[in-house]
C-alpha cells in the first residue's frame, strides 16, 4: 500500500475507534456489549440513550470536523496560503449572527429550531453577500479581503446584539452558544446540519483535482484548462456549505480547518487531491478527540468544544509561525 | 500540412483607455521558433498572455485555423503549452509531480504515464525524478517546467523569459533541451531578454517597443545599427574571435554614433522592418 493509503486506513480505522469511544463515554455508563447490542433490539434505556444524547453527538463531531478539514485544505490550496481556513470566508461569522439574532429575539425561546435556522439563514445570507462581493472579480485577493469585510461586519453585528441583549442572562447564554459545544444536540439538528455539510464536502473533494493545477499559480492553472473563476467560486460554496451548517447547530469551532491539514502535510504531502480527504478524516478524527476530551475533563459544567480545539489550536498555530519564519529567514 | 499553427491579426490589449499592446501581428511555424524582444515595457509578457488566452484582447488569433476565442479551454490548453516569467510553485512536488501536471487538459494526473515518464527522460531528469522541485538548481527546475511542457505535447509553446536569472550555460542548455520540443514540430513563441542569444538562438525575431511589433525576420537581418540604437538604445552586436556576442553600449561610442536617440524618444508606427525617428 502506499503511504496515503496506509495514512487513510489509519485514519479510518482511528475515527472508527473515535465514534465507538464518542458513543461510549458520557454521564452514564453503559457496558460497551450493552452499547452494542442496543440498536438490535437490546437495552432500551441504552438504546434512548445512544439516540437522543450520543449518536446525534457523535455524528455532528464526525460531519463538522470533516467540513472544517477539507474546507480548511481546499481554501489553502486555493489561496496558496497555509494560514487560510475556513473563517476567511466569512461564512462563520454570519452564521453566528444569524444564530444570534435569533437568540435575541426571542424566536429561539418560542421554536428551539430557530436557533440553528437562522444559524443556516445567517450562512446562506453570508455565502450569496460573498458572491456578490467577488463577481466579476479575477483574483483570490478580493475574495480575502471581501471575507475580512463579511467577518468585520459580522463579528460587529454580533457584537451590537450582545451589547443590546434586554438582560445579563441572555447575553450569557449567546456567548457560551458562540463558545461552540455538541452537548444536547438532537438528531434534528443534525438532520438539518448534515445534508449541507455533505453536500458541501461533494463539492469541495469535486474540486480537489482542478486545485492540483494551482500548484503552478493561477495563469499556468487556467493554461492548463482550469477555470479558476469558476473553482473559486465552487470552494466559496463547498466552503459555505460544509462550514456555516455546522456554526448554526454548534456554535465556532475553531482551529480544526487550519490545522488539520497542517498537521497531515507531512505525512500526505500537500497537493489537494490528496491531501483532502485526508483532511476529511483528520478533521472528523480530531472533532470526535476534542468532544470527548469535553466530557472526559472534570469541570464543574461541561468544556465547551470551541474552547477545547482552540486551547490546543493555538499553540500549534504559533509553532507553525514561528518555524516558517526560521524557514524564510 | 495543415493550417498555421498560430495566426494572430492586429492583436490589442488595453488596459481602460490606455493602449499596453498593440496591434501586432505574427504566424506562428511548425517546427519554428520565433523570438519575442524588446526592451523593458514593450509588452512582450502581455503579447504572450493575449495568446495564451489569460488576457482579452481585440483582434483575430487563430489556433489551429480555429478562432481562439471560440475554442473550448480544454481545447485550447490541450494545443497550447504556456510557461510565465519565474514560473510559481505554490506547494512542494516532486520532479515527476511537475511534470505529470502537463497531462491535466489531456484528462489524466497518473504520475506512471508513459509520456512522463518519456518527457523526464528526454529532459535528463529521471534521476531527479523524486526529488522535490524547489530544491532543484535553477537550471534544473526550468528544465523540469520545459519537461512539463513536452508532456502537454502541445502544438504551440509560448515561453516567456526561460533563461532569466540562470548563468549563461545554464542557459545555453535550456535553449538546446527547448530545441528538442521543436523537432516534435511544436511552434515557438519565446521571450528572451538577451538580444545576443536570441539572435543566436531564435529562426526569427519579432521586436516589440512600446506594444507595437516595429520588426520581423532573421536575427541579422532584422537587428541591424539603427534598429538597435532606435529600440534598445545600443550601437550593435559586435561578435568577437571566439564567437561570443556582446551588446556595444552607445555610451562608449561617445559621438562616433551616427544614430543616438535614446529609445524612450522612439515611436515607431508602423511594422515596418526599419523604423524611422517618429514621434
Amino acid at each position: 500500500m502506499s503511504a496515503p493509503g496506509r495514512i487513510a486506513a489509519l485514519q479510518i480505522a482511528a475515527v472508527l475507534c473515535a465514534l465507538l469511544v464518542s458513543l461510549a463515554v458520557g454521564a452514564a455508563s453503559i457496558p460497551l456489549d450493552t452499547l452494542l447490542a442496543a440498536p438490535f433490539g437490546g437495552d432500551g434505556d441504552a438504546w434512548l440513550i445512544l439516540r437522543e444524547v450520543r449518536l446525534p453527538r457523535a455524528l455532528l463531531a464526525l460531519a463538522i470536523g470533516a467540513g472544517l478539514g477539507t474546507s480548511g485544505a481546499a481554501l489553502q490550496a486555493l489561496l496558496r496560503n497555509p494560514l487560510a481556513e475556513p473563517g476567511v470566508v466569512g461564512i462563520s461569522s454570519t452564521a453566528a449572527l444569524g444564530a444570534v439574532l435569533a437568540f435575541y429575539t426571542g424566536l429561539s425561546l418560542r421554536l428551539p429550531l430557530a436557533l440553528p435556522l437562522g444559524g443556516l439563514a445567517g450562512a446562506l445570507a453570508g455565502t450569496l453577500l460573498m458572491l456578490r462581493l467577488t463577481r466579476g472579480t479575477g483574483a483570490s485577493l478580493a475574495l480575502i479581503l471581501a471575507g475580512v469585510a463579511l467577518t468585520t461586519f459580522a463579528s460587529a453585528g454580533t457584537s451590537l446584539v450582545l451589547s443590546l441583549a434586554p438582560n445579563p442572562y441572555a447575553a450569557y447564554e449567546i456567548i457560551f452558544w458562540l463558545m461552540g459545544s455538541l452537548a444536547d444536540r438532537s438528531l434534528t439538528h443534525v438532520a438539518l446540519a448534515v445534508p449541507f455539510i455533505l453536500a458541501g464536502l461533494a463539492l469541495l473533494l469535486h474540486a480537489a483535482r482542478d486545485l492540483e493545477a494551482l500548484a503552478l499559480g493561477e495563469d499556468s492553472a487556467r493554461s492548463l484548462g482550469v477555470d479558476v473563476a469558476r473553482l473559486r467560486l465552487a470552494v466559496v460554496v463547498g466552503t459555505a456549505l460544509a462550514v456555516g451548517p455546522g456554526v448554526a447547530v454548534a456554535g465556532f469551532i475553531g482551529f480544526v480547518g487550519l490545522l488539520v491539514p497542517h498537521a497531515l502535510r507531512p505525512f500526505v504531502g500537500s497537493r489537494p487531491a490528496r491531501l483532502l480527504p485526508q483532511s476529511a478524516l483528520g478533521g472528523a478524527l480530531a472533532t470526535l478527540i476534542a468532544d470527548i476530551a469535553c466530557r472526559l475533563v472534570p469541570t464543574l459544567g461541561e468544556l465547551k468544544l470551541g474552547i477545547v480545539t482552540a486551547l490546543l489550536g493555538a499553540p500549534f498555530f504559533l509553532w507553525l509561525l514561528t518555524r516558517e519564519r526560521r524557514l524564510h529567514a | 500540412m495543415s493550417a498555421t499553427p498560430l495566426l494572430a491579426r492586429e492583436v490589442l490589449v488595453a488596459h481602460g483607455a490606455r493602449r499596453v499592446l498593440g496591434p501586432v501581428s505574427l504566424a506562428l511555424a511548425a517546427g519554428r521558433v520565433l523570438g519575442l524582444v524588446g526592451p523593458n515595457g514593450a509588452g512582450k509578457s502581455t503579447l504572450l498572455r493575449a495568446l495564451a488566452g489569460l488576457v482579452p484582447h481585440a483582434g483575430a488569433v487563430e489556433l489551429l485555423g480555429r478562432p481562439l476565442a471560440a475554442t473550448p479551454a480544454r481545447v485550447r490548453a490541450r494545443a497550447i503549452g504556456y510557461l510565465p516569467q519565474d514560473p510559481e510553485i505554490a506547494w512542494p512536488l516532486s520532479t515527476r509531480e511537475l511534470v505529470a501536471l502537463g497531462r491535466l487538459p489531456h484528462g489524466e494526473l497518473r504520475d506512471d504515464d508513459a509520456q512522463v515518464a518519456q518527457a523526464l527522460g528526454a529532459f535528463g531528469l529521471a534521476p531527479l525524478a523524486a526529488r522535490n522541485v524547489l530544491s532543484l538548481s535553477g537550471g534544473e527546475r526550468m528544465r523540469a517546467h520545459l519537461a512539463r511542457l513536452a508532456a502537454g505535447a502541445h502544438r504551440v509553446l509560448l515561453i516567456d523569459e526561460p533563461t532569466a536569472s540562470l548563468d549563461p550555460g545554464y542557459q545555453l542548455e535550456v535553449l538546446d533541451y527547448l530545441r528538442r520540443l521543436t523537432r516534435d514540430g511544436a511552434a515557438v513563441l519565446i521571450v528572451l531578454h538577451d538580444l545576443p542569444l536570441a539572435a543566436r538562438y531564435c529562426d526569427e525575431l519579432l521586436v516589440l517597443a512600446d506594444g507595437r511589433g516595429v520588426a520581423q525576420g532573421p536575427p541579422a537581418a532584422v537587428l541591424d545599427d539603427a534598429l538597435l540604437a532606435a529600440v534598445f538604445g545600443v550601437r550593435g552586436i559586435r561578435t568577437t574571435l571566439d564567437g561570443v556576442s556582446a551588446l556595444v553600449g552607445i555610451d562608449s561610442a561617445a559621438t562616433a554614433s551616427p544614430v543616438t536617440a535614446p529609445a524612450s524618444k522612439v515611436m515607431p508606427h508602423s511594422t515596418n522592418p526599419a523604423p524611422g525617428r517618429g514621434g
